[in-house]
C-alpha cells in the first residue's frame, strides 16, 4: 500500500496556497490603505468642518474678515488649512463666499478637501 | 485508496482553503467599500448641507433687499433656485404662526444628487434708526436731547452730536379739563417753555412728556416726529383704584402723573398715584379717537429676600416704578417693598416674573497677574438680586434689570422664560466734553448703573454714575459690545419766549461745559420713510 503525497500534488496545493494567500495580503495590503486613507479624509473633513463652525460663529452679529493663509492645523501633523474669502456681489459687498480647504498627504499623492457656503453681512 | 490515507485529499484540502480565503478577500472588500461610501456620503452631506447654508444666506440677501422677495418666495414652489459649481442651491420662505418671525429653507443638491436642508428661523422688524433720549437730572428741566445710536457705532460721536428737542409749550389742562394758555397765567406770563419730565419716545420720531407745575394738574404733550410741534393728548382722568380694587370715577384732570412710557409702536402707559393704589393708565394711540383707559389694579405678593413669592389675597400694589412697555402689549414694573423687589408684567392679565438669578459679578485679585478681574459667582447667602434698577425692556419683551452688589453691577435680562446674565458694563468714565475719561477695562466692570433703555433698533443704554458725572453707554446686543456715549453739552432752553432760546451754561459748570448729572434715559427710533423691513436670523434648524 502506498502512503502520503505525491510530489505533484503536493506542488500544485502549494502553489494554489500561495496565491491563495499572496492575493489576501495585497488585499490585507490594500484595505490598509484604504483604511488609511478614509481616516485622512475623515479627518481633513472634520477639519474642515470645525473650520466653518468656527466661522459661522464668528459672523453671528459681526461680518469679519476671516482670510487666512495656509496654516498647518495644531495638534494634526501634515495637515494644512486656508480660508478664502470673497464678495459675490460687489458693489454691495454684503455676501461673502467663504471657501475653507484642508490640504494633506497619504501615500496615493496630495489632497485637498473644500468647503463653502455665503455668508450674509446682517449688521447693516 | 483507503479512507485512512489522505492521499488523493491534498488537492481538494488546498481548493477549500483557497476558498475560504477568497471569502475572506471578499469580505474585506465588501467593508473596505462600505466605509468608503459611508465616508464619502459623510462628505457629501457636509458639503451639501453649506450648500443649503448658502441658499439661506441668499434668501436673507434679498429679504434685505427687495421688499418684494418674501412674497415671490412664498413656499417650495416659489423657491428660488441657483445652479453653481458643483451642485445647486433651492431656498424659500415659509410663514409662522408669528408675524413678526418667518422660516428660511434651503436645500443644497451635490450634483451626484447628495441633498441636505438647512433652515433659519428669521425675525422680521421695521427698520429703526435708533436714538436715545435724556434730561438734566435736575427737578426743574426744560431741555430734553436725542442722540442717534448710528452716530454711536460709527465711533465717530462727539458731544454736539446730542440735539436739544423743541421745548415743550407753557399750555396745560386745568383740573376740569379746559387748555389752559399758561402765558396768560399771572405766575408764569412770560414763561413760553414748561418745565417737563418723564419723556417717553416711539419708533415713529415722536417723543411724549409730562408737562408738571406743583399747582396744576399733569398734561401729557406729544412732539409730532414731523412737525417736530408739540401738541396736547387728552387729559388724564383723575379716577383712582379704591383699596379694594374698585375704580372710585372724578371728573377732575390727573395731578400726580409718573412713569409714562411708550411701546415703541402706538401705545402709551402713565401711572397715577402718589398714595394708595396705582391706578395705571394706557392709550392707543392709533385709535380713531385716542382715549386714556385704566389697567386693573397690581394683586400685591409677598416676595422674600431669597426669590419666594405668595399672593396676598385682595391686596393691591401702590407705587409700581420703572415701568418699560413692548408692543405686543406687555408691560413691565417693578414693585419695591421693604427692599425686596417684585417685578410685575402685564400682558392682559397681571402676574408676577420669576426671580431674577443668584449669579453677580464680583471683582477678584488674579492671583498670577495681580490684576483684578470679574467673574461671576453664585449667591452665598442664597439671597435673590434686591434693590433692582434701570429696568428697561426691548421690542421682542425682554427686560433688562440691573443689581448693585459690593459696587459692582449686574445687568440681568430676562427672555420671556428665563433670565441670563449680560456681560459687565465697563469701568470707564467721562470727565469732561473733551471725551477724555478715566477707569479700566471691561474687566473692572461697573460700579453704579442707575438707569438703562433700549433704543427702537434694540441697543441698550446704561446710565453709570460716579463722582458726581454721569457717563452713558449704548449695549448692543447683536454685535456684544459697548459704546461710550459723548456727554452732553450744557445748553438749555430759556423759559422766556417768544422764540425758544438755547442758553449756553457751558461755563457755569465746573465740569468743561457738559451736564455732570442725567436722569430718565428712553429709547426711541425713527422707522425707515420706505417701510422696509429689516431681517435677521435668529436660530438655526
Amino acid at each position: 500500500m502506498r502512503r502520503g503525497f505525491t510530489l505533484g500534488e503536493v506542488v500544485v496545493a502549494v502553489a494554489v496556497l500561495a496565491i491563495a494567500v499572496l492575493a489576501l495580503v495585497t488585499v490585507q495590503a490594500y484595505a490598509l490603505r484604504a483604511t488609511v486613507a478614509n481616516r485622512e479624509q475623515l479627518m481633513a473633513s472634520e477639519i474642515a468642518g470645525s473650520v466653518m463652525a468656527g466661522l459661522q460663529a464668528q459672523f453671528s452679529g459681526e461680518f469679519p474678515s476671516v482670510a487666512l493663509p495656509r496654516t498647518p492645523v495644531a495638534g494634526r501633523d501634515g495637515f494644512e488649512y486656508e480660508v478664502i474669502e470673497a464678495f459675490e456681489d460687489p458693489p454691495d459687498n454684503v455676501l461673502k463666499r467663504v471657501t475653507v480647504k484642508v490640504y494633506y498627504k497619504d501615500r496615493s499623492g496630495d489632497h485637498v478637501y473644500t468647503l463653502w457656503t455665503f455668508f450674509h453681512d446682517n449688521t447693516t | 485508496m483507503s479512507l485512512m490515507s489522505p492521499r488523493g485529499l491534498v488537492l481538494p484540502t488546498a481548493l477549500f482553503a483557497v476558498l475560504c480565503i477568497y471569502a475572506l478577500i471578499t469580505a474585506v472588500q465588501l467593508t473596505v467599500s462600505q466605509n468608503y461610501q459611508v465616508t464619502r456620503q459623510g462628505h457629501d452631506k457636509t458639503r451639501a448641507r453649506y450648500l443649503a447654508h448658502a441658499a439661506c444666506q441668499l434668501v436673507l440677501k434679498g429679504l434685505n433687499e427687495d421688499a418684494g422677495f418674501e412674497a415671490a418666495h412664498k413656499g417650495f414652489d416659489a423657491r428660488l433656485v441657483t445652479p453653481m459649481e458643483g451642485g445647486r442651491l433651492e431656498s424659500w420662505v415659509e410663514p409662522t404662526d408669528k408675524t413678526d418671525v418667518i422660516l428660511v429653507r434651503g436645500l443644497g443638491t451635490l450634483d451626484n444628487g447628495a441633498s441636505q436642508p438647512f433652515g433659519l428661523t428669521v425675525r422680521k422688524r421695521p427698520i429703526v434708526a435708533g436714538r436715545v433720549y435724556t434730561r438734566p437730572g435736575v427737578s426743574n428741566a426744560t431741555t430734553f436731547y436725542g442722540i442717534a445710536a448710528e452716530r454711536l457705532t460709527s465711533g465717530a460721536a462727539t458731544p454736539e452730536d446730542w440735539q436739544p428737542v423743541p421745548p415743550v409749550p407753557n399750555t396745560y389742562y386745568d383740573s376740569k379739563g379746559n387748555v389752559v394758555d399758561g402765558t396768560s397765567d399771572e405766575s408764569t406770563r412770560n414763561d413760553f417753555t414748561a418745565f417737563a419730565r418723564w419723556v417717553a419716545a416711539d419708533t415713529r420720531g415722536n417723543l411724549f412728556a409730562i408737562r408738571y407745575r406743583e399747582d396744576r394738574p399733569d398734561t401729557v404733550l406729544k412732539l409730532d416726529g414731523t412737525t417736530q410741534k408739540w401738541s396736547l393728548l387728552p387729559p388724564v382722568p383723575n379716577s383712582r383704584y379704591s383699596s379694594a380694587g374698585t375704580l372710585i370715577p372724578t371728573t377732575t384732570t390727573a395731578s400726580a402723573l409718573t412713569d409714562l412710557v411708550s411701546d415703541g409702536d402706538n401705545r402709551l402707559y402713565v401711572r397715577n398715584g402718589k398714595d394708595g393704589i396705582d391706578t395705571v393708565w394706557t392709550m392707543d394711540l392709533s385709535a380713531t379717537t385716542p382715549s386714556w383707559s385704566a389697567l386693573p389694579p397690581t394683586p400685591l405678593h409677598n416676595v422674600d429676600r431669597y426669590g419666594n413669592s405668595t399672593p396676598v389675597p385682595n391686596r393691591f400694589v401702590g407705587n409700581l416704578r420703572d415701568f418699560s412697555a413692548a408692543p405686543d402689549g406687555t408691560l413691565f414694573a417693578r414693585h419695591s417693598r421693604e427692599g425686596v423687589d417684585a417685578l410685575y408684567k402685564y400682558d392682559g392679565r397681571w402676574s408676577l416674573l420669576p426671580p431674577t438669578p443668584k449669579t453677580y459679578y464680583r471683582r477678584v485679585r488674579d492671583p498670577l497677574t495681580g490684576q483684578y478681574m470679574l467673574e461671576a459667582v453664585q449667591s452665598e447667602d442664597g439671597l435673590a438680586a434686591y434693590n433692582l434698577k434701570g429696568l428697561s425692556s426691548n421690542r421682542d419683551s425682554e427686560l433688562y434689570a440691573v443689581f448693585s452688589r459690593d459696587g459692582i453691577d449686574t445687568i440681568y435680562k430676562y427672555d420671556g422664560s428665563k433670565w441670563e446674565v449680560l456681560p459687565p458694563a465697563p469701568a470707564i468714565f467721562l470727565q469732561n466734553a473733551a471725551l477724555e475719561t478715566t477707569g479700566g477695562t471691561s474687566t473692572q466692570g461697573a460700579g453704579n448703573v442707575t438707569e438703562s433703555a433700549v433704543d427702537g433698533a434694540g441697543n441698550l443704554y446704561v446710565r453709570w454714575v460716579r463722582e458726581g458725572v454721569d457717563s452713558l453707554f449704548m449695549y448692543s446686543p447683536d454685535r456684544g459690545r459697548y459704546w461710550l456715549v459723548p456727554p452732553i453739552p450744557n445748553r438749555q432752553w430759556s423759559k422766556r419766549g417768544p422764540s425758544p432760546t438755547l442758553l449756553d451754561y457751558s461755563d457755569r459748570t465746573g465740569n468743561q461745559g457738559i451736564l455732570p448729572n442725567l436722569y430718565e434715559l428712553t429709547g426711541g427710533g425713527k422707522r425707515d420713510p420706505a417701510g422696509r423691513w429689516r431681517y435677521t436670523p435668529k436660530g438655526t434648524f
